[in-house]
């Protein structure tokens, strides 16, 4: 479960993809997202998540992404079995359909929070006219991702520690055997809350409205490179999508 | 009679899976049963995931560790941590229960104690340290060197053989830490085996003898605190500050004929004393 949180997290690096603007990306998840529901086809999907690993090589973060699928396979099984389940088991493309379409939505919005900062996605909050405070709720929500799950793990080894058997028990004593440890996380999370404001309050958040950013975003030409791509991409991905008769 | 090996690490290496960098490089080490000993280092040396293998919460990646005999790759943590109380470092990382009893109690219900030997065995434990009067208080509202005695108490009051305390000083006032010292000296003459991680140079070389130093997940030197302590390379290497007296007897080498590592109060008084009725 972790893992598959790690393929959704910043990943420092250097490369064309990451030097792009930030709503050229988004614009890319968005349409390659939309892209998966057009067609049921195993063929046409495993064509847009060809296209889309290609992009992640390029970035440099297919090892991350790599993870994230270790991470998600039990979603990616389950989501295969039930609509086994429920769509019959004649339908095994179809259920595999669901599954991949469900991997290319991921892997879509994977590309774009590997590779552009949380920074970087609030400013085009802010751009968009949402009101500072909520974007900073955002992109702190997201920055403390791996706070969070570093501090779940030294919680879950202290209690281990005092002979806490986490996977002992029937269903409900499990369920039981978390209160340890959510516990010390919600109120520590909760403590840090109040200091993190604290800190910010003494230096200066919330003093005016206006405020002014660091980096200003500007559309460069490789911006527009890269978006005059998406969009023919995109145009010829539907067209196949909706006129060719894909296999499968 | 020789003494029995509490802990015996043989070339561990270990590193976390989703990296490529080793966090422990070849770590040999033997503790002997009854021992104090002190593990330092500077932040990132490896020695909370070295203490972490003790009770078997980490897994060696290749080598052994043994606790009485025991490899830690073939016992689970419960098993093992009956044997090695490990105290970590932030006590908001594991206070969760509504009163400083219940808090107390916690590892003894996991163990399968029956409640009412378990409650007597925590109310003793509580009284030796001093936490008796907060017994029905949350452990939420203690303050931070009380919080800190908490976490040592739910530890021990299952009576481990081997007891592990992460950075116990860290943030704690010198009465604070005379006391830490004080109930280390206590639960080691009742014969158990102590080990402390810390970076706290002033209080291993008042309290502890026996001192480990890593460094990049190395262990680069071992041996009497004193002697350790005062290396002025093994200090550098592991990014550590020399005791103050350590560094006081440094200078006085260095400018006036003074011999020796003073790093009891006492000894270097008497050095000084001596040193000045030969002038």
């Amino acid at each position: 479960m972790l893992r598959m949180l790690r393929g959704f997290e910043y990943l420092r690096g250097d490369s064309p993809i990451h030097r792009l603007d930030p709503r050229v990306k988004i614009v890319y998840s968005m349409t390659f997202a939309a892209l998966c529901f057009i067609s049921l086809k195993n063929t046409f999907l495993i064509t847009l998540l060809i296209l889309n690993i290609l992009v992640l090589i390029i970035a440099k973060v297919i090892k991350r992404w790599l993870m994230m699928l270790r991470g998600s396979l039990i979603f990616l099984v389950m989501i295969f079995t039930l609509n086994l389940l429920f769509q019959g088991l004649a339908n095994v493309w179809l259920a595999l359909a669901y599954t991949l379409r469900f991997l290319v939505f991921m892997t879509a919005f994977s590309m774009l929070f590997l590779t552009t900062t949380p920074e970087d996605l609030s400013l085009v909050m802010v751009k968009l006219g949402i009101p500072y405070e909520y974007t900073l709720a955002f992109t702190m929500a997201i920055r403390f991702v791996p706070t969070l799950s570093r501090e779940l793990q030294i919680i879950i080894d202290a209690q281990r520690s005092r002979g806490l058997e986490l996977e002992k028990g029937n269903f409900f004593e499990r369920i039981r055997k978390y209160m340890p440890i959510l516990i010390p996380l919600i109120v520590h999370e909760i403590r840090r809350s109040y200091l993190l404001a604290e800190a910010m309050e003494s230096r200066g958040f919330g003093y005016t409205r206006n405020r002014t950013y660091y980096y200003e975003m500007r559309i460069r030409k490789n911006d527009v490179l890269a978006l005059l791509g998406i969009i023919s991409l995109t145009v010829v991905m539907a067209f196949l999508g909706k006129k060719v008769m894909w296999p499968f | 009679m020789p003494r029995r090996l509490a802990i015996e690490v043989k070339n561990l290496w270990f590193k976390y899976p989703e990296s490529e960098e080793w966090v422990l490089k070849d770590i040999n080490l033997e503790i002997e049963e009854g021992e104090i000993v002190a593990i330092m280092g500077e932040n990132g040396a490896g020695k909370t995931t070295l203490i972490k293998h003790f009770n078997g919460l980490l897994k060696p990646v290749k080598g052994y560790v043994k606790v009485f005999g025991l490899d830690t790759r073939e016992h689970t943590v419960a098993e093992l941590a009956r044997r090695v109380g490990l105290v970590f470092q932030n006590p908001d990382h594991q206070i969760f229960a509504s009163t400083v009893l219940e808090e107390t109690m916690f590892a003894l219900k996991n163990f399968g104690w029956d409640l009412k030997k378990a409650e007597e065995r925590a109310v003793k434990i509580l009284k030796e340290l001093g936490l008796y009067k907060y017994i029905h208080t949350s452990p939420f509202m203690l303050s931070g060197g009380e919080k800190k005695r908490l976490t040592i108490a739910s530890v021990l009051v299952y009576d481990p053989d081997i007891l592990v305390l992460d950075e116990p000083t860290v943030g704690q006032d010198y009465g604070q830490k005379r006391r830490f010292a004080e109930i280390i000296y206590r639960i080691n003459r009742e014969g158990k085996t102590v080990i402390v991680v810390t970076h706290d140079v002033e209080f291993v070389a008042d309290y502890i003898d026996h001192v480990i130093v890593m460094a990049k997940g190395k262990i680069v030197a071992e041996g009497n605190s004193t002697e350790v302590l005062c290396n002025d390379e093994v200090m550098k290497e592991a990014r550590l500050l020399m005791p103050q007296l350590g560094l006081a007897a440094l200078m006085l080498r260095k400018h006036v004929e003074f011999r020796g590592n003073f790093l009891r109060l006492p000894i270097f008084i008497k050095e000084v004393r001596r040193w000045l009725n030969d002038a």
